[in-house]
C-alpha cells in the first residue's frame, strides 16, 4: 500500500464533527429553563457555551473547507492511529470477557507486534512481564479489585 | 513568611516526602528526556494511581514532574538535538551546536547550573509572593472571583501561540464539557441525554489522561519520528562541570532568565515555552557578539534553561494563591489538588498550610536533587531515552487504561478516557489546543457557581461586575487580553506590508 496523502483533512472532521455535536447542545440546553428568579437558570450557559461552541467550530470548518488539501499525513500512517484506537477498543472489551490480566497481556503483545518491532520471543517476554507486574501492582500492592472476566468470575 | 517555610521543611525531613520528591523528579527528568510524553500526560498517568493517599506526598511528586521536566529536556536537545518538551526546543539552537564541537557537557552544566539558580530565585519569589496574593485575594467576593476566571479563559486562549478561533473553540467546548451533569442549584440533569452515568459530570481523570496520556502515544504513532540511534555518548562529571571563565560569562544570563521566567510564568497563556523564546531574544538583542548566536553561544543555552525553570515557579503562585492555573500541566495539578481534597486558591494558606509550605520547600529540596541528578545521571537518562524507545508507549497506555479504572472500578470512565483519547489526537492534528479546554474544565463549574452567586447577590442585574473596583479591573484587563491578539496581527501586517 502507498503512503499517499489521506483524503480527509483532520481540522475538517473535527471542526465538522463540532459542528454537529454544539447544534445538538443547543436542542438539549433548550431543553432546559433560561432563567431562575435573579439569576441565571440551568440552561442559560450550556446555551451561551454552545453557541460559542457552534460559532468558533463553523468558523474553523469555513476556513479549512476553504483552504482545502490533505493535512499531509499518509494514508498508512493514518490507519496507524486507526489501528492504535481499535486495539484500545479491543483491550477494554475483552477486559469484560478474560478480566485485566490476559487483557493487557494482548493488548502489550498485539501493540508491540504492529508498532514496536520488537522480536516475537521478546515481544512475548515483555508482554507477560509487563502485564504480570501491572496486575500484582494494581491488584495485590494496590488492592484495587480489578475485573475477573466474564470466563473467570 | 520564614517560619511557615522552615515548618515546610521541616515536614520535607519525612523520608518518604524525600523520596517521593526524589522519584518526582527523577520522572520528570526523564519525562523532559523523552519526548512524546509531556508533564501534563505523567502528571494525567499518575494521578489516579495516587488517589487516596496522604495529599502531600502526591503532591510533591507530581511538582516534582513538572519542574523537573524543564531540567530533562536539556539533555536531548543538546545531545541528541532531538527536544523532549517544547520549552527545550530553544536550547537545541546553540546547545547542539555546542555538543558538536565537544562541549555538550559544559553546555548541560551550565543549563542545570542555571536552572538551579533560576529555580530558586522563582522559588524565593513564589515564597515572597504568595501569601500577600493570596491575601488580597480573601477579600475576593463571587464578582471577583467570575472576573478572575474569566481572566484566566480569555489569557490562556489568546495569549497562547497559534490560532486565537480554534483556542476559543477548545475553551467553549471544555466550558461545555464542564455544565454537563445536575446543576447544584436547581438539581436537574443537564445535557446527560438520559445517560445515568453522566449525572455526576465528565470525570477529571478520565478526560485528562485521554487528552494527554493516551492521544500523545496516537498522536506519535501517526506521526513517527526516526529513531534516536544510539550514540556513543560518554561523559565525564568533569566534562559536565563548567570552568569558572564559563560561569563568569553566564551568570547574569541565567540571573536575567530567572527573573524574565518567573514573571512570564505567572501569565495564565505564557508559560515555560515563551519564557525560554523570549530569554533566548533577550540574550541575542543584548549580546555585544550576536552573531555568535545558533553557532554555539553558551549564553544561548543559560538563558532560556534558567527561564523555563523559573517560570514553572511563576505558574505556582496562579495556582496556589488563586486557584487559577495557566497552563494545560497547571491545571493538571489544579486537578490533582481537588481530587486529593485540597482546595487551592486564597484559603490555602490558612487552610492547608502544612500542604502548601510543604509543597513550596519541596521544591527547594527538588531543585538540589535535580542539580545533582542533572550532573550525575546524564548517561543514564541517555541509556534510558535509547531502551525505552520502542516499549514506552504500551508501557504508558496500559498504565492508562489500568490507572483510571483503579479511581472509582469503573469500566465506564475507561470508555470515556477512550473518547478523549480521539478528542485529543484530533484536537492535535488539527492544531487546536488541548490546555483551555482543561482549564476550563476544571474552573467552569465555580465559574458558573460565581456567576449566579453574583446575580443573586445583585438581585439580576449584570452591572454587579462593573460596579466593583477588583472586577472591573480585572474585567478591562481580560477586554486588553482579548484584544492583544488582533493588534498583535495588525501590526505584523502593517509591517509585512511595508
Amino acid at each position: 500500500m502507498g503512503n499517499k496523502a489521506f483524503p480527509l483533512n483532520a481540522e475538517i472532521v473535527v471542526s465538522a464533527f463540532m459542528v454537529a455535536f454544539a447544534a445538538a447542545q443547543v436542542y438539549a440546553a433548550n431543553q432546559l429553563s433560561l432563567s431562575a428568579d435573579y439569576t441565571l437558570g440551568p440552561g442559560a450557559l450550556p446555551m451561551i457555551y454552545s453557541i460559542g461552541l457552534l460559532i468558533c467550530s463553523a468558523a474553523v470548518l469555513f476556513d479549512s473547507v476553504r483552504q482545502g488539501g490533505s493535512d499531509g499525513v499518509g494514508e498508512k500512517n493514518s490507519m496507524r492511529g486507526v489501528l492504535c484506537i481499535l486495539l484500545l477498543v479491543l483491550f477494554v472489551a475483552s477486559i469484560y470477557v478474560v478480566g485485566f490480566l490476559f487483557s493487557t497481556i494482548l493488548f502489550c503483545f498485539l501493540f508491540c507486534q504492529f508498532f514496536s518491532g520488537l522480536g516475537l520471543v521478546k515481544n512475548i517476554a515483555f508482554s507477560v512481564i509487563w502485564g504480570a507486574a501491572l496486575y500484582a501492582a494494581f491488584h495485590y500492592l494496590l488492592e484495587v479489585p480489578l475485573e475477573p472476566g466474564l470466563l473467570f468470575s | 513568611m520564614l517560619t511557615p517555610l522552615i515548618d515546610g521543611f521541616a515536614r520535607m525531613m519525612d523520608p518518604w516526602l524525600l523520596l517521593m520528591c526524589f522519584l518526582g523528579t527523577f520522572a520528570g527528568t526523564l519525562v523532559g528526556v523523552l519526548p512524546g510524553l509531556g508533564p501534563s500526560a505523567a502528571i494525567a498517568v499518575l494521578l489516579p494511581i495516587t488517589y487516596g493517599v496522604d495529599p502531600l506526598i502526591a503532591l510533591v511528586a507530581m511538582a516534582g514532574i513538572y519542574y523537573g521536566a524543564m531540567y530533562g529536556g536539556t539533555i536531548t536537545s543538546v545531545l541528541l538535538n532531538v527536544p523532549g518538551e517544547s520549552a527545550s526546543v530553544v536550547t537545541t539552537y546553540d546547545g547542539h551546536p555546542l555538543a558538536k564541537q565537544g562541549k555538550g557537557g559544559v553546555a548541560l552544566g551550565l543549563a542545570a547550573i542555571g536552572s538551579f539558580i533560576a529555580g530558586t530565585i522563582g522559588l524565593i519569589l513564589l515564597s515572597v509572593l504568595a501569601i500577600p496574593l493570596a491575601r488580597m485575594a480573601l477579600v475576593f467576593g463571587p464578582p471577583e472571583y467570575f472576573a478572575v476566571t474569566i481572566l484566566a479563559f480569555v489569557m490562556v486562549s489568546s495569549l497562547a501561540r497559534g490560532n486565537m478561533v480554534k483556542s476559543f473553540l477548545s475553551l467553549f467546548l471544555g466550558l461545555l464539557l464542564a455544565t454537563v451533569g445536575q446543576d447544584i442549584i436547581s438539581g436537574q440533569a443537564r445535557l446527560t441525554w438520559g445517560t445515568m452515568e453522566l449525572i455526576d459530570g465528565i470525570g477529571f481523570i478520565p478526560a485528562v489522561v485521554g487528552l494527554f496520556g493516551l492521544s500523545e502515544i496516537v498522536y506519535d504513532i501517526v506521526h513517527p519520528q526516526p529513531e534516536a540511534k544510539q550514540q556513543n555518548i560518554k561523559l565525564k562529571i568533569r566534562e559536565i562541570l563548567p570552568s569558572m571563565a564559563d560561569l563568569k560569562q553566564t551568570w547574569a544570563a541565567m540571573v536575567r532568565g530567572g527573573f524574565l521566567g518567573f514573571f512570564l510564568g505567572i501569565l495564565p497563556g505564557a508559560g515555560a515555552t515563551i519564557a525560554s523564546f523570549v530569554s533566548y531574544g533577550v540574550e541575542k538583542q543584548i549580546s555585544k557578539t550576536p552573531e555568535r548566536f545558533g553557532q554555539g553561544a553558551l549564553e544561548g543555552v543559560a538563558g532560556p534553561e534558567s527561564a523555563n525553570n523559573a517560570a514553572s515557579s511563576g505558574a505556582f503562585v496562579p495556582l496556589l494563591a488563586l486557584g487559577i492555573p495557566g497552563s494545560a500541566t497547571t491545571a493538571v495539578l489544579i486537578g490533582a489538588f481537588i481530587i486529593l481534597g485540597i482546595q487551592p486558591g486564597p484559603r490555602l494558606f490558612t487552610e492547608h498550610a502544612d500542604v502548601a509550605w510543604g509543597l513550596i520547600a519541596s521544591m527547594y529540596v527538588g531543585n538540589l536533587m535535580l542539580l545533582a541528578q542533572n550532573i550525575l545521571l546524564v548517561p543514564f537518562f541517555i541509556w534510558l531515552f535509547v531502551i525505552s524507545e520502542r516499549t514506552l508507549p504500551v508501557i504508558v497506555a496500559s498504565l492508562c487504561v489500568i490507572g483510571v479504572y483503579s479511581v472509582d472500578n469503573s469500566m465506564w470512565d475507561i470508555w470515556l478516557m477512550i473518547a478523549f483519547t480521539v478528542l485529543g489526537y484530533g484536537f492535535r492534528a488539527s492544531g487546536i489546543p488541548a490546555a483551555p479546554l482543561v482549564i476550563a474544565l476544571v474552573l467552569g463549574p465555580d465559574a458558573e457557581n460565581a456567576l449566579r452567586q453574583s446575580l443573586v447577590i445583585s438581585m439580576g442585574s449584570p452591572t454587579v461586575f462593573f460596579e466593583r473596583p477588583i472586577s472591573l479591573a480585572l474585567l478591562v484587563v481580560a477586554f486588553l487580553c482579548l484584544l492583544y491578539p488582533l493588534v498583535r496581527h495588525r501590526f505584523k501586517s502593517v509591517i509585512e506590508t511595508e
